[in-house]
């Protein structure tokens, strides 16, 4: 069963629209991840879901009960659903263990020692109970704002851009420890990022928000390899763009006629991008399609070169840094895969 | 601190301190002095009623501008109502009206012989005895008044705490599990502690040093008991003693909250502040709002402030006489010189405190601080003794060494006047401008000092452009005080020099009410404007919302 | 820097204070008295002798505690009080010098001032009993001694203990019957109270007139005060009740003084005793009289219209200096009797 359903929900301030009909679902131990750029609507569905914003139209269900409509919002407090902060929100004038007790304060004590000593434990920090917040670093905060709104046993939790105040390193070691907790509690997470290697690191679903709409809504691997518009393409990962005609035996591009069975959707003669992920390009000396290497940086095990076409397009790829090319070299590329992705020209003016 | 210089200024700093200290130190100072006879009459006869009524005051004016000030506060700064605007900045009106005025105002109107009285007795035929109505001059009564005119330090502190906290705090305690009325009181009510135990000793110490209300009404409390002592004993040693047992009342309070605070921390963790929107209230909770936040209001300022209008009115051709604009001139001008030099001296010594932290500063502001509590005339006489001092010593030096007599050089003049002030209403300013310096981090003052300001330079360029609102409010704050300030005033001005509060006492201590009402009338009038200015500093000083 | 600014301020602050240049005759007033209560007089004596008066009013025990610290140096030429009390202390602690003057001496009566002319009366202010038209006969009414019979219990209203005028009565009490004697009436007394004391002499008249109690004590000027206020309320309350002299038998009714002594550190010594002088002239005595319905100590000089209405009375011709002798002990006793 479902534990979020969200069904056309649509939202607006005054005269903005800012969610426009999203529908999504999420599955019992499901972690997704919404993700899009600053002022894409991402955090105003969170907060949305979690009760903080009532709705234009649609509804949000949670395993069958009504959360959200149009004309009722059910009460944060009554939605058992947990939420983690931007800035943690820890309560300054409560210790670690008043923090995490605070939603379960109407247990018996015992109990809600056993829980707060497990959560400790979840999160490697026992012996904090004690403290307070500003005697925490930044992670440690991060973790105990987790166990706090753990401790309720939410059937829903959310995370609100839980790692942008930390470097980067420490979001790397975080985000696994923060999934390894989560999958070891099974519990059904949304959370919110601008950063896709959080969600890609994160996240079983993720969706991608632009300008209020949900534009796809799918695994990591599908999002990167079938994006499902060219916003998608550009924001998930590093995309080149080629320009293309619609042919009976495929797309023609500046790489030669390629072959693939998205082009089946347009019409000949139809003008499409066609998106070239810079692993897709390997060199060949025996290609006949020729292009010179213009610049190069080096990326540790890879070099990422931007190659021009005779067409006068660019080409970003990456290439293994075992072998080295000089530059103005001139190098014979092909596509290594038929797995492309195409899109009308005009839905992408800028690569 | 390791600089020579500053080694040498934390001495300046030191020595500014005692200054300030000086006159409750000279009151403390009577301590040592042997105990005579007089105590044990207090002790047999009145010390006990003195204590058990001031803490009953006391305790009633707790509950009273902590219900009042904590709850329009709440109303003002999260929820959206019928007249929120207007009310939040009339809510601080009440702050210019002296309580010893409102008292005066209200035994005019509730009194068995005034017209709320007398028209019920008219309507069912009443007389005395057969019906029960509130006695107005009774310590309940005290506790009304005083509840009226001092909650507006509880509200205005709170109010910029409520508006000061992160949005996301609140949220998080509503998602586990609290409804936001359950938040306020588990979140937002602790996290305003602190602003709201600043705002109740400011309460709290004017409650102690009330003399006019109490004295009026009858209830024996230790400011009476004080007068008594000195006035009608003549003893004026007993009486000091008094004063410093009520002067260490105060230090144990103040030790017992800051006990109670220890480790927790009070400022908000976070840096991003996020507003909120207002719970917009409709029917019967939006009315409700309306009617709690109307009420103070309506009994602290405009009841009182029409019976003076009335009384003005009725005594216009003889109270308004040239001399008038005198007084409202000299009143006004010696507000702002006090406001002045008191914020400066709050800001010079506030941020001492925080550089230097050492003992001697911290406990020599301290001390300052508690003139707030002790009646202006015991002030003023810990003002006396010193400057008489002084100006007897450069007197005689000067006689014996150059043959000049210097007289009075500081006794009798404005400026024993403002060093009084300053002493009795550093509290004010110093709470006001401490809060405004804890809002900025430590680490601003090391950016400064390492891009090459000096402390004082740190203060200038950083600190003040960054409090400006709380220096206006600590201005503010004593500007009206400094007008209500009445028995430190009497005592310590200089020939042929009145204001409008001096004026306002002679005429209600020889009993002509109706008199003194043009003069108070006056005083609310003055204090308006800054009350205002003080409503708008304190809007300016709340975070600007971001965006999403 | 700071420092430099703050000996700016200072100067900026003594330029401020009025300078007392010598090219006018003065003489400098600390007043008890209100502004209201002894200004016009003071004006009326610049005008008729050209002498300047400087003027600071307050409470009597502020303005004597600032006195005593000012000590020799202070500016002070003269302090006017409103009770004998307040000019007793002062003399007591030594901050009076004596004045010998024939006006003085020959205008005030022995008892209205100082044995030893360090003092001097300058209106005589009573303190009588007020009883409510039909509800009290006054034959009722004798003495103070004799309101705490039972036959008063719940029916008298009378100010707080912390008034001066009410220390004063009981300090002549004490002069009379002596403090055993006044401590037992006190007792009796303070049972007899229809409320807890509260509110100032006008309120008790008004209580009377409300019919919280049938008699109250008051000063007589505050009753002047009440029928000549132009607000009608305040006229109806006191034209409910009429004025007792009590102990017209035996001592007399109970007077105070409000009075004057001149300042040992004066420095306007010849001026100061032309104010004194002036003050007991028969027109000043009159206006007394005239403005706030007290009584003159010039024999012979004119009364207000309503006092001569309230009629002659026979006032206790105790030394004044009695009351300020025993002000401690009565207020001492006055506590212990549970009169707050």
């Amino acid at each position: 069963m479902s534990v979020l359903t969200l069904d056309k929900v649509s939202l607006a301030y005054q005269d903005k629209q800012v969610l426009n009909e999203i529908s999504l679902t999420l599955e019992e131990g499901e972690i997704a991840c919404l993700l899009g750029p600053s002022g894409c609507g991402k955090t105003t569905l969170l907060r949305a879901i979690a009760g903080f914003k009532s709705l234009q139209s649609g509804e949000i269900k949670s395993s069958q009960h009504l959360l959200s409509s149009a004309n009722h919002t059910l009460p944060t407090e009554k939605r058992n659903i947990g939420m983690v902060f931007q800035d943690f929100a820890l309560f300054p004038h409560l210790s670690i263990g008043q923090n995490i007790c605070f939603g379960i304060r109407h247990q018996k004590k015992a109990e809600k020692q056993a829980r707060l000593n497990e959560l400790l434990e979840l999160v490697g920090l026992q012996g904090y109970a004690n403290r307070y917040p500003h005697e925490l670093s930044g992670g440690q905060q991060q973790r105990i704002a987790l166990a706090r709104a753990m401790a309720p046993r939410p059937r829903l939790l959310l995370l609100d851009e839980p790692f942008s105040s930390m470097d980067v390193e420490l979001r790397g070691t975080l985000a696994k420890e923060i999934r390894s907790i989560l999958k070891h509690e099974n519990i059904t997470t949304v959370m919110v990022t601008h950063d896709q290697h959080e969600a890609f690191s994160m996240a079983d679903k993720i969706g991608v928000l632009n300008d209020g709409h949900l534009l796809q809504w799918d695994d990591a691997r599908m999002l990167y390899h079938y994006p499902k518009t060219a916003f998608v393409a550009r924001f998930v990962g590093r995309s080149n763009f080629l320009e293309g005609t619609i042919t009976e035996q495929g797309v023609e591009t500046a790489m030669g006629v390629l072959s693939t069975t998205a082009a089946e959707s347009f019409s000949s003669g139809d003008k499409v991008k066609v998106l070239v992920r810079p692993e897709y390009v390997q060199l060949s000396v025996s290609s006949a399609i020729q292009a010179e290497l213009v610049s190069r940086q080096f990326r540790g095990g890879y070099y990422m070169y931007t190659l021009q076409l005779s067409s006068g397009e660019q080409l970003q790829v990456l290439l293994s840094s075992l072998a080295k090319h000089q530059l103005g070299e001139s190098v014979g590329i092909v596509l290594s895969t038929d797995r492309l992705s195409l899109f009308p020209s005009d839905s992408c003016a800028t690569t | 601190m390791h600089n020579g210089l500053i080694g040498i200024r934390s001495w300046w700093v030191v020595l500014i301190g005692l200054l300030m200290a000086l006159p409750v130190l000279v009151v403390l100072g009577f301590v040592l002095q042997p105990f005579n006879q007089n105590w044990q009459h207090l002790y047999d006869n009145l010390l006990g009623e003195y204590i058990s009524n001031s803490l009953i005051l006391m305790l009633g004016v707790t509950v009273g501008v902590l219900s009042m000030g904590i709850i329009t506060a709440w109303l003002t700064s999260t929820c959206e109502f019928p007249g929120r605007r207007l009310l939040s900045w009339s809510l601080l009106l009440p702050l210019a009206i002296p309580a010893y005025i409102i008292a005066y105002t209200y035994t005019g109107v509730l009194d068995f012989a005034g017209p709320v009285q007398s028209q019920l007795r008219e309507w069912f035929g009443w007389r005395y005895g057969q019906y029960w109505f509130p006695e107005i001059r009774s310590i309940g009564g005290a506790v009304a008044m005083l509840s009226l005119v001092l909650y507006p330090y509880v509200y205005m502190m709170a109010r910029a705490a409520f508006l000061e906290q992160s949005v996301s705090v609140l949220e998080a305690s509503r998602t586990l599990g609290n409804t936001p009325f359950q938040g306020f009181m588990r979140v937002a009510l602790p996290l305003a502690r602190p602003a709201i135990i600043t705002g109740l000793s400011l309460a709290l110490m004017e409650t102690l040093a009330d003399y006019g209300t109490v004295q009026y009404f009858g209830v024996t409390t230790f400011t009476t008991g004080i007068f008594r002592t000195w006035y009608g004993l003549d003893d004026s040693v007993s009486a000091a003693q008094l004063a410093s047992l009520l002067l260490s009342f105060v230090a144990i309070l103040i030790l017992l909250e800051r006990y109670s605070r220890r480790k927790a921390r009070f400022h908000s963790t976070s840096n991003k502040e996020q507003r909120g929107q207002r719970y917009t209230l409709k029917g019967w909770p939006a009315f409700w709002a309306t009617l709690s936040c109307s009420l103070p209001v309506i009994f602290g300022f405009l009841i009182p402030a029409s019976q003076l209008l009335y009384w003005t009115l009725t005594t216009a051709q003889h109270t308004f006489t040239s001399d008038f604009v005198v007084l409202t001139t000299n009143s006004v001008m010696l507000a702002a010189i006090a406001a002045v030099v008191a914020v400066c001296f709050a800001l010079l010594l506030s941020y001492a405190k925080r550089l230097l932290g050492t003992p001697m500063v911290k406990g020599s502001v301290a001390v300052a601080s508690m003139g707030y509590a002790v009646p202006g005339t015991v002030i003023a006489v810990g003002v006396m003794l010193p400057l008489a001092w002084i100006d007897h010593t450069i007197d005689q030096w000067l006689t014996e060494y150059f043959g000049i007599s210097s007289g009075l050089l500081l006794s009798g003049t404005l400026f024993a006047l403002i060093f009084a002030y300053t002493v009795r209403f550093l509290s004010v300013s110093i709470q006001a401008v401490d809060a405004g310096l804890g809002k900025i981090k430590p680490s601003m003052d090391d950016a400064g000092r390492s891009l090459g300001l000096s402390p004082f330079g740190v203060l200038r360029k950083i600190h003040l452009p960054i409090m400006k609102g709380t220096v206006l409010t600590a201005l503010l704050l004593v500007f009206v005080d400094v007008l209500k300030e009445l028995p430190a005033t009497l005592i310590l001005r200089p020939f042929n020099f009145n204001t409008l509060a001096v004026r306002a006492y002679e005429m209600a201590s020889d009993e002509r009410l109706a008199d003194a009402g043009a003069p108070s009338l006056m005083i609310v009038m003055a204090g308006i404007i800054p009350v205002i200015l003080l409503s708008k500093a304190i809007a300016k000083a709340r975070p600007r919302g971001a965006a999403e | 820097m700071k420092l430099l600014k703050v000996a700016l301020f200072s100067g900026l602050m003594l330029s401020m204070a009025p300078s007392y240049a010598a090219d006018q005759e003065e003489v400098n007033l600390y007043s008890a008295r209100k502004e209201q209560l002894i200004k016009p007089l003071l004006d009326k004596f610049t005008e008729q002798t050209n002498i300047k008066v400087n003027l600071v009013t307050g409470s009597a025990d502020a303005l004597l505690k600032r006195l005593s610290l000012e000590g020799d140096k202070s500016l002070a030429d003269l302090l006017i009080t409103t009770d004998a009390g307040r000019l007793y202390r002062a003399k007591s602690v030594d901050v009076l010098q004596s004045v010998d003057s024939e006006v003085l001496n020959k205008a005030v009566p022995e008892h209205l001032r100082d044995p030893e002319s360090y003092w001097f009366g300058l209106s005589v202010r009573a303190r009588p009993i007020f009883y409510v038209k039909g509800k009290v006969v006054p034959s009722e009414l004798s003495t103070y001694e004799a309101l705490d019979d039972e036959k008063w219990a719940g029916r008298v209203c009378i100010r707080s203990s912390g008034n001066i005028y009410n220390q004063s009565l009981v300090a002549s009490l004490i002069a009379a019957n002596g403090a055993e004697k006044t401590e037992a009436w006190a007792e009796g007394f303070v049972k007899n109270f229809a409320q807890p004391p509260k509110g100032g002499d006008r309120d008790q008249i008004k209580a009377a007139a409300a019919g919280i109690c049938d008699i109250a004590v008051a000063n007589t000027y505050y009753y002047g005060g009440m029928l000549t206020s132009g607000d009608q309320d305040q006229i109806d309350a006191a034209n409910k009740v009429a004025i007792f002299w009590p102990n017209q038998e035996d001592r007399g009714t109970h007077v105070n003084v409000s009075g004057i002594g001149m300042t040992k550190a004066a420095k306007n010594v010849d001026q100061a005793k032309q104010l004194m002088e002036f003050l007991v002239n028969a027109e000043s005595q009159a206006w007394y009289a005239e403005v706030n319905s007290e009584f003159p100590v010039l024999e012979g000089a004119k009364w207000g219209d309503l006092m001569k209405e309230w009629g002659e009375f026979k006032a206790d011709q105790l030394n004044l200096s009695v009351l300020g002798e025993n002000n401690a002990d009565a207020v001492k006793l006055m506590d212990r009797a549970g009169w707050r």
